[in-house]
């Protein structure tokens, strides 16, 4: 039986473009929503840094033989003890009041993959800044993806925050 | 194969291959936004920290000069503060302490301005990706 290459030829090329704009237009997707995504994070990420910031604003006291720590305990000026952490995905802070021992919890949704809280300088007896870095990750079913779904994207943020109260109140 | 074959095929292959750049191309372009936009954002948390350093001299507004005074140059490593970030990219910033004088409600102090570069390989320049001005009185 004879081949026709003629006959044949077109409908494979015609079926390779049609692939070829499909994977186009998938690339064209998974990229735009990667870019989005590695966005939020990042915004995400500056967000926990600017939200942790204004709570050391009411900062009193603390003690700096805990830091270097995943979780930032003080006290504020209103004489709650605050815990700053993790919780799963997300920033904790949790104030407690010492007289009612009735925690008043608040729940940041942040994309946090980790936290990490350094007092400095780390020499002196009191240091007079926190330094708070941010990573965050975006989840994998986010992700417009065709062929890996477990691929994420990650943001990092890093703050040194004066304590003030502390140095007003230092002789 | 005629002339007429071989110079369609030539152009099948030029149109594939510019298409093929093109979404190189497009992917290398978001994948740098993505870095730029990280370097930005450390650049500006980078300032940020030192605009808080240079407030906690209000405090002692004395040793203002001492700590922050000469480091006007961003070429010369004995005259800017280097910070490197998470992510391993190095940052260099200047701190310009102005004269002292009036600044707002009668207050005299200084202006800080502060000025955070990043070194571009392929010009080999200090590029600058943020600027703060903050004001500090004594305390």
């Amino acid at each position: 039986m004879g081949i026709q290459i003629d006959l044949i030829i077109p409908p494979i090329i015609v079926g390779l473009l049609i692939i070829l704009i499909f994977r186009v237009n998938a690339f064209i997707v998974e990229t735009s929503i990667d870019n989005r995504l590695n966005n939020e994070v990042q915004e995400f990420a500056d967000l926990t840094g600017t939200l942790i910031q204004e709570e050391l604003r009411t900062l009193s006291a603390f003690n700096p033989n805990n830091l270097p720590d995943s979780t930032l305990t003080f006290i504020n000026l209103a004489g709650d003890s605050v815990f700053v952490s993790k919780n799963k995905r997300n920033l904790e802070i949790i104030r407690l009041n010492p007289n009612t021992s009735i925690p008043d919890t608040t729940i940041y949704p942040s994309y946090l993959k980790s936290i990490y809280f350094m007092a400095e300088p780390d020499s002196v007896i009191n240091p007079m800044f926190i330094r708070v870095q941010i990573e965050t990750e975006s989840r994998p079913e986010s992700h417009a993806r065709f062929r890996n779904n477990v691929n994420t994207v990650n943001a990092f943020s890093e703050k040194q925050i004066f304590l003030r109260n502390l140095a007003v109140s230092s002789p | 194969m005629s002339t007429g074959q071989v110079l369609l095929t030539l152009a099948a292959i030029v149109l594939l291959s510019y298409i093929s750049l093109n979404i190189q191309q497009m992917y290398v372009q978001s994948v740098g936004s993505t870095v730029g936009s990280q370097y930005t954002s450390d650049a500006l948390n980078f300032g940020r920290d030192l605009s808080e350093r240079v407030q906690s001299f209000a405090f002692r507004y004395d040793q203002l000069m001492n700590e922050f005074g000469g480091l006007d140059d961003v070429s010369d490593p004995g005259s800017r503060i280097e910070f490197t970030s998470q992510v391993g990219e190095s940052f260099y910033a200047t701190v310009e302490i102005s004269d002292e004088g009036e600044l707002i409600h009668n207050q005299n102090g200084r202006k800080a301005t502060i000025r955070v570069y990043i070194y571009n390989d392929a010009s080999d320049q200090y590029q600058l990706q943020a600027e703060y001005v903050t004001a500090i009185t004594e305390l």
